[in-house]
């Protein structure tokens, strides 16, 4: 079954381009059922470019990203038919993206102990058009924070979660989103301060 | 509102915004799921196998309560389901027979209903799932389930039950179900009824599994994270099977669970002495 044209828009999942929270909402849900879509290919539509970009935020690399999304995905429908709550599925998903992320990062030191390490790729001509030299700055600087505050500070700026969403993709405590986040500001705004100098 | 946060924010916005819906690869093949009221388009061969599968199941169970077993002949179940993406499809269901001592008719009643509704439910769930296999599959699919462990810890008698599904991958699926009740009442028993604090108690669980993973299986705590004990909590990792046992409290859960294209049990018992701070009142063996 092809997952193209399964009309996400059309049926509510929100939005799917850009940031921003995505939680389905209940009249595209029942219209999905009513429709007789199958709910998977509706998620699959609506959710895998932003997982892909919540993705390379976290394993710096799109395609990679574009991996730990579809590893997700498989995941996920495997697990299916055995989903207590089928609305809940976005924030499975998400913790899914965010923990296979994490193994990746985690085979990649692993690689970068016997592999000699090449330079990193410079960013396309094309790439100064698209994104502002300050922004440039801002990324570099929170690639450079430890995970689990990039983590957080990608959950709660970009993808606009709650820090008891956040908490619970984390798998962490609510206080600790809030000291880990504020912790990741300071360190987000040193880097800059030091990168300016 | 800070500035700082204004900048990330737009900077993580704008950075995004580099990777498009049309620079994606072309969209995976999923096999199709089968949708809430796709059941009514099961064959009707389907429908009537599984039928006879509940009905030997039902009276398998009845068997299954008479104390003392005496006859522990493997009850199987079979169905075979034939639709036009599926090969034919066989599930086994086998069921040695336990030795369960109710101490009343109601008590074994209550209990004979509890274990006949899951193994109903077993049966169901790989039903749903063979209808998932891609059409290119040839070879028969089956499904095993076991009473892996009979065990009774004081008043509270626990049936754990491993399944081992072939639903086409490269391994099977294996999952774990438990069912604990009182043999005073026959009532079901959850961990949430034997402990004060799931959340401590999965701590502990964690950090059991962990001392004990098989060599060259999965890392650390990290992969351990979806793993909790409390099934309001549990997305698509489900809860280990956790129950009361001399030793501990016990628990199994499959690596497949934890980590993508792995399988195998992994066993954990945590001693009581670790647990005895968050036993409710009441409970003890």
């Amino acid at each position: 079954m092809s997952l193209e044209g399964a009309g996400a828009d059309a049926l509510g999942w929100g939005r799917t381009e850009g940031g921003g929270a995505h939680t389905p909402r209940t009249a595209g849900g029942e219209a999905a059922e009513e429709q007789g879509i199958g709910s998977f290919a509706v998620l699959y539509r609506a959710e895998r470019l932003t997982m892909v970009r919540l993705a390379a935020f976290l394993v710096d690399d799109p395609h990679v990203a574009e991996d730990v999304v579809q590893d997700a995905f498989t995941g996920l429908h495997a697990h299916w038919h055995r989903l207590r709550d089928q609305e809940a599925a976005v924030h499975y998903l998400r913790r899914a993206v965010v923990n296979k992320a994490r193994s990746v990062l985690r085979r990649r030191r692993t690689a970068r102990g016997y592999v000699w390490p090449t330079a990193t790729p410079e960013p396309g001509a094309d790439q100064g058009a698209l994104m502002a030299e300050e922004h440039r700055r801002i990324r570099r600087a929170l690639t450079g924070l430890p995970r689990r505050q990039r983590e957080v500070l990608v959950l709660r700026y970009w993808s606009d979660l709650s820090e008891a969403q956040i908490a619970a993709t984390l798998g962490i405590s609510a206080g600790t989103v809030k000291s880990t986040a504020s912790r990741g500001l300071k360190a987000l705004e040193a880097a800059l301060l030091r990168s300016s100098t | 509102m800070t500035g700082i946060e204004d900048e990330l924010r737009a900077a993580l916005h704008a950075d995004a915004d580099r990777i498009r819906q049309d620079g994606l690869r072309p969209p995976a093949t999923f096999p199709a799921t089968r949708s809430p009221g796709s059941r009514r388009r099961l064959t009707t061969l389907v429908t009537v196998a599984a039928a006879a599968a509940t009905a030997l199941v039902v009276l398998g169970v009845h068997l299954l309560m008479s104390p003392p077993a005496r006859d522990a002949t493997p009850l199987t179940v079979t169905f075979t389901s034939r639709t036009s993406n599926v090969a034919p499809t066989k599930a086994t269901i086998t069921l040695p027979v336990p030795e369960v001592h109710g101490t009343n008719m109601k008590t074994d009643q209550r209990v004979s209903k509890a274990i006949r509704q899951q193994l109903t439910e077993e049966a169901d769930v790989f039903r749903n799932r063979i209808t998932s296999v891609p059409g290119t599959e040839t070879r028969g699919l089956s499904a095993k389930v076991t009473v892996g462990e009979t065990v009774t810890w004081g008043h509270y008698l626990s049936v754990r039950f491993d399944t081992s599904a072939d639903t086409g991958d490269e391994h099977p699926v294996n999952e774990s179900d438990v069912l604990t009740f009182d043999t005073r009442t026959g009532a079901a028993i959850t961990l949430g009824d034997m402990f004060t604090d799931l959340d401590k108690v999965g701590d502990t669980v964690r950090a059991a599994m962990l001392a004990s993973r098989p060599a060259g299986t999965f890392h650390d705590w990290h992969d351990l994270e979806t793993v909790t004990l409390n099934p309001s909590e549990a997305g698509i990792t489900k809860p280990p099977s956790c129950y009361p046992t001399p030793a501990g409290l016990r628990c199994r859960i499959d690596q497949g669970q934890l980590t993508p294209f792995d399988y195998g049990w992994i066993d954990a018992t945590v001693p009581w002495k670790h647990l005895t701070h968050v036993l409710r009142p009441g409970v003890h063996g």
